[in-house]
């Protein structure tokens, strides 16, 4: 267990609590109750922005089941008061190889990063760059300690010390944008970080930032910097363990698309992995953009385009509303009544009795998809007014 | 009947042939000099008074005398009528129209008529639910274009409807928004719904029973389009049989739109109406490989049959939705030395045309706006203008920088012609775009529009300018920046004056010598209708103007519209997203008077 990177936010600490009671209720549950960290973005928050919130929405529709959060910060007594307290059955997120749960297949994989600015040249790709030694190299720490991170580690056994520690505890002051920042200001050299940490907030960084990975294991220290990633779920829900695993490799394609839209750095999968069906987008040269809102998909693009030729007139721009017809920013937001399902099915056959025609004739189930796709994006506020454009060096 | 006023215009010293020519079929006009009886005043839509009232020395003592709401708050086009003390004036949809006594103060409702019609129709109208006016029979009917489709005659003194026929379908996306013309005892109609794949045609109809006397398409075999051995093809890419046909591919050109829902101009000596028509279907030019005959084409008619004398293709397979609707003012000018019978046009593709109007022989065409960019000039031996391949459209890619956007350097505001000054006073957009075109399915009734345009204001950062034009050299003489674009139309005088509105709702006065402001005033909401003016029982002049923002330009204030995207409004938001913010909904006519103690201060 020492090779868990204890900055996937805390989660090594719980280990020792993982004792978790295995006499519950059979009864098949409703809602999918999830345990998450009420402000972790880009992982989860309370507004359910995150990817995993994401993920776990999109497992929960297809399941036919509601999701209910029970929030709890990742700190110290994360597990007690969650899981272990039977407020929650299911922790999203977690690394391959905790125990103590029933987990799934792994549903993406990824690596830490050394994040640098693009303008500063670096191209550090080794732990053994002479250079480490010179350059001020920001990691995250858990608590108080600072010596906890597995970068730290594999520094430390190389003479290089003096790192700079930014806490992984957020409050309003502490932001998980903090390490991220420091580079793009040019506080630090280098940062060193949970890959989808890093992928998250280099694309908002005001200067283009590199993110390049780390191996996915470093040989002197034994240290592994690559994780699969998967759902815990408590002991006892065996039912519910199975069919969240089925619903993972039911919705790879859309869990790969969500990770693609929050900038998730992808690790390529080592062979078990890819039997067990994680998604192995090929990881090339990852550069970060400057803050781009208007970043979308291929899909969501051709989804902008069919709505502003189409949909617009009643739906106003931006899917904003107007006399006609409803905001559909806010239907198909987590508020909303309008489900994936329902969004296909409305567009298609249309609602007479509201003055919504059908679309049949004009747009196909694939274009309807790339609508929604659109719509999604806008209502989750990731994709600012304006003209989209799609990916290009994302991939 | 108005011919003669339509030929005070030419000038004293070219036209008294023609003017002795036509003195026997017309009445005598020189009383009815202050009335206004059709949208451009006269046929040649000059929007030309000859009254001299209101003049330099006097237009700061210009001040509102009264106010008359509509009831709609939607974009108000066009302008009322005045004829025999009455004032007729038409609303945005529902398409009300009233008359209102000019004799009484106040000038109160002598009658309105609303006419039923769905309120399905509103997000068939492409840019805002706007009409554009009446026009007038002087047997005592007034006709108006319901934006549903029919065609409405109504009596003049009572406000009853006499008949209502059907011309167009916004059930198959066609609607009316046009200004009808009336020659003769013919009155005809267009239609609009370029963005809807309808097929455009202008359709006759007799005053009295508003049955149909003839159709005539936009696209199409010879025989629908009524081209005949009599027509003048001047260029080489104009010859040949059925180019309505044989221009497209497949049957593209029966959802080719070619909409008519501009103003039309008539010359009662060669007995020809003039019109343009509108962008060829749908907007992504990948989908229509051609030259798309005959969108975007200058059309001259025999109003009586139908059949085209000539026609003449502005913009041959468009690629940025230049609709030719814009009006054809009918004018004598001297080009190249010679006295000649002009038909001069402001594209919305940026070119300034002075055609001549007996064979349709293009004489001059220039850039009447900044940076137009898509093509250089226009080839005056083969009537094609030269592209710059780098401002192309396609679906594949989304091109940036064109000049002029879609909604043109001018788009339905109509210019005027002074025939004391030899100029034209045009009201126009300064305004480039983004365009992208997408892939479209046609289905009855359904958006056809294929693209994706963002707009932005053009070289200069102001969106719109007011010139004076040369239409003679292709000149403009002078030019009054605009913040905004000039999205209303223009009226001249004997006085020497020229008006106009802006979309801050601002309506202007100034010197049609040399441009300079004169007075202005705030009228309650962005102006995009056209100023007119009349002579009031008491023998005064007045001005007046309708003050309502929306149309194409306004869409975002008349139809709420978020301003946060600016593709929305089929581009125009990109331009005018903050016209929220210079302006609110509106439907208010305001008519001035002078004040003599303050003109004369």
């Amino acid at each position: 267990m020492k090779s868990i990177p204890r900055s996937i936010r805390g989660l090594l600490l719980l280990i020792p609590c993982m004792a978790i009671a295995a006499a519950d209720t059979p009864e098949p549950p409703k809602a999918l109750r999830i345990c998450a960290d009420p402000d972790n973005l880009p992982f989860s928050d309370k507004e359910g922005q995150g990817f995993e919130n994401r993920i776990a929405s999109l497992v929960a529709e297809d399941l036919g089941m509601k999701v209910e959060y029970f929030y709890w910060p990742h700190r110290r007594g994360f597990m007690r008061s969650t899981i272990k307290a039977k407020e929650c059955d299911v922790l999203m997120g977690i690394p391959k190889g905790m125990d103590g749960f029933l987990v799934t297949r792994p549903y993406y994989r990824s690596s830490y990063q050394y994040v640098s600015r693009v303008d500063r040249d670096l191209d550090i790709n080794s732990l053994d760059d002479p250079r480490l030694k010179k350059l001020k190299i920001g990691v995250n720490t858990i608590g108080y300690d600072y010596n906890n991170s597995p970068a730290a580690r594999s520094l430390g056994a190389r003479g290089i010390v003096g790192l700079t520690g930014f806490s992984t505890f957020y409050t309003d002051e502490n932001r998980p944008n903090a390490i991220i920042d420091a580079v793009a200001e040019d506080k630090i050299d280098l940062a060193i970080v949970w890959g989808p940490l890093a992928g998250y907030f280099a694309k908002q960084a005001p200067v283009p930032l590199s993110l390049a990975p780390l191996p996915d294991l470093d040989q002197s220290t034994k240290t592994p910097y690559a994780f699969d990633v998967v759902v815990g779920v408590r002991k006892s829900e065996k039912d519910l363990h199975a069919r969240i695993d089925e619903s993972l490799e039911r919705k790879k394609g859309e869990i790969a698309a969500i990770l693609a839209e929050f900038n998730v750095p992808l690790a390529r999968a080592p062979a078990a992995a890819a039997k067990e069906g994680t998604p192995s987008l090929q990881q090339t040269s990852a550069t970060a953009h400057a803050p781009d809102k208007l970043l979308v998909t291929a899909d969501e693009y051709q989804g902008w385009k069919w709505f502003h030729v189409y949909c617009f007139r009643c739906h106003g721009i931006d899917a904003m509303g107007s006399d006609l017809a409803p905001n559909l920013r806010k239907s198909v937001s987590s508020e909303g009544l309008i489900t994936h399902e329902l969004f296909l099915k409305t567009v298609l056959e249309g609602r007479q009795e509201k003055g919504m025609q059908s679309w049949r004739e004009l747009l196909d189930d694939k274009q309807i998809e790339q609508l929604y796709r659109y719509i999604k994006a806008r209502s989750d506020e990731r994709l600012d007014p304006g003209r989209p454009h799609r990916a290009t060096a994302a991939q | 009947m108005m011919i003669v006023r339509a030929l005070r215009g030419f000038g004293a010293g070219s036209c008294a042939v023609v003017l002795g020519a036509l003195l026997t079929s017309s009445v005598a006009f020189a009383e009815q000099k202050g009335e206004w009886t059709m949208t451009g005043r006269t046929p040649d839509l000059q929007r030309f008074s000859p009254l001299d009232q209101i003049k330099p020395n006097n237009v700061a003592g210009l001040v509102p005398t009264w106010t008359f709401s509509t009831g709609a708050l939607r974009g108000h086009e066009g302008n009322p009528l005045v004829i025999n003390n009455v004032m007729y004036l038409h609303s945005a949809f529902p398409n009300t129209v009233f008359a209102l006594d000019l004799t009484k103060p106040g000038s109160p409702m002598l009658w309105k008529h609303v006419p039923a019609q769905p309120s399905e129709t509103i997000p068939v109208a492409c840019c805002d639910v706007v009409n554009r006016g009446l026009a007038y029979h002087p047997s005592g009917k007034l006709f108006i274009e319901l934006l549903a489709g029919d065609l409405l005659a109504l009596d003049a003194k009572t406000g009853k409807q006499l008949w209502r026929t059907k011309n167009a379908d916004y059930k198959e996306g066609s609607t009316m928004t046009n200004a009808p013309i009336v020659i003769k005892d013919t009155v005809i109609a267009g239609i609009s719904g370029g963005e809807f794949g309808v097929r455009g045609r202008v359709t006759a109809f007799d005053v009295n029973t508003g049955q149909e006397k003839w159709r005539a398409y936009s696209t199409g075999p010879d025989a629908d389009v009524k081209i005949g051995s009599d027509f003048i093809a001047n260029y080489a890419s104009h010859k040949g049989p059925d180019l309505g046909v044989t221009t497209w591919q497949g049957d593209q050109w029966k959802k080719g739109g070619g909409t008519t829902w501009g103003w039309y101009s008539y010359d009662p000596e060669l007995n020809l109406f003039y019109y343009g028509t509108g962008n060829p279907g749908t907007w992504n030019p990948d989908q229509r490989p051609g030259d798309n005959k005959w969108s975007m084409t200058i059309f001259a008619r025999n109003p009586d049959t139908g059949q085209a004398r000539w026609a003449y293709q502005m913009t041959p397979h468009d690629e940025w939705d230049y609709d030719g609707v814009n009006e054809m003012i009918l004018a004598t000018l001297n080009v190249n030395g010679k006295p000649t019978k002009a038909l001069v046009h402001f594209d919305r593709n940026g070119f300034g045309y002075t055609l001549d109007r007996t064979t349709g022989k293009v004489l001059v065409a220039q850039h009447y706006g900044p940076g137009v960019n898509w093509a250089s000039k226009v080839d005056l031996a083969t009537g094609v203008p030269v592209r710059n391949p780098k401002y192309g459209t396609t679906a594949k890619e989304n091109t940036t920088g064109i000049c002029p956007a879609a909604i043109g350097y001018k788009d339905q505001q109509p210019a005027a012609f002074s025939p004391k000054t030899g100029l034209f006073y045009v009201p126009t957009n300064n305004i480039c775009m983004d365009y992208e075109g997408v892939e479209v399915k046609y289905a009855v009734g359904q958006p056809y529009v294929g693209a994706i345009v963002r707009m932005f204001p053009g070289p200069g950062g102001n969106r719109g300018r007011f010139i004076a034009w040369d239409a003679t050299k292709g000149k403009v003489v002078w030019e009054i920046k605009e913040s905004l674009a000039a999205y209303g139309g223009a009226l001249t005088t004997a006085g020497g004056l020229v008006f106009y509105g802006t979309m801050e709702g601002w309506l202007k006065a100034v010197d049609a010598q040399t441009g300079k402001e004169l007075w202005r005033f705030k009228t309650p909401s962005g102006i995009i209708g056209n100023p007119m003016t009349y002579l009031g029982p008491d023998g005064k002049q007045y001005v007046a103007v309708l003050s309502g923002i929306g149309g194409w330009a306004g869409i975002g204030v008349a139809a709420g519209i978020s301003n946060e995207d600016p593709t929305a409004g089929l581009g125009a938001l990109g331009a005018f997203g903050d016209a929220d913010k210079f302006s609110t909904q509106g439907g208010v006519l305001t008519v001035f008077g002078i004040n003599q103690k303050v003109a004369s201060r």
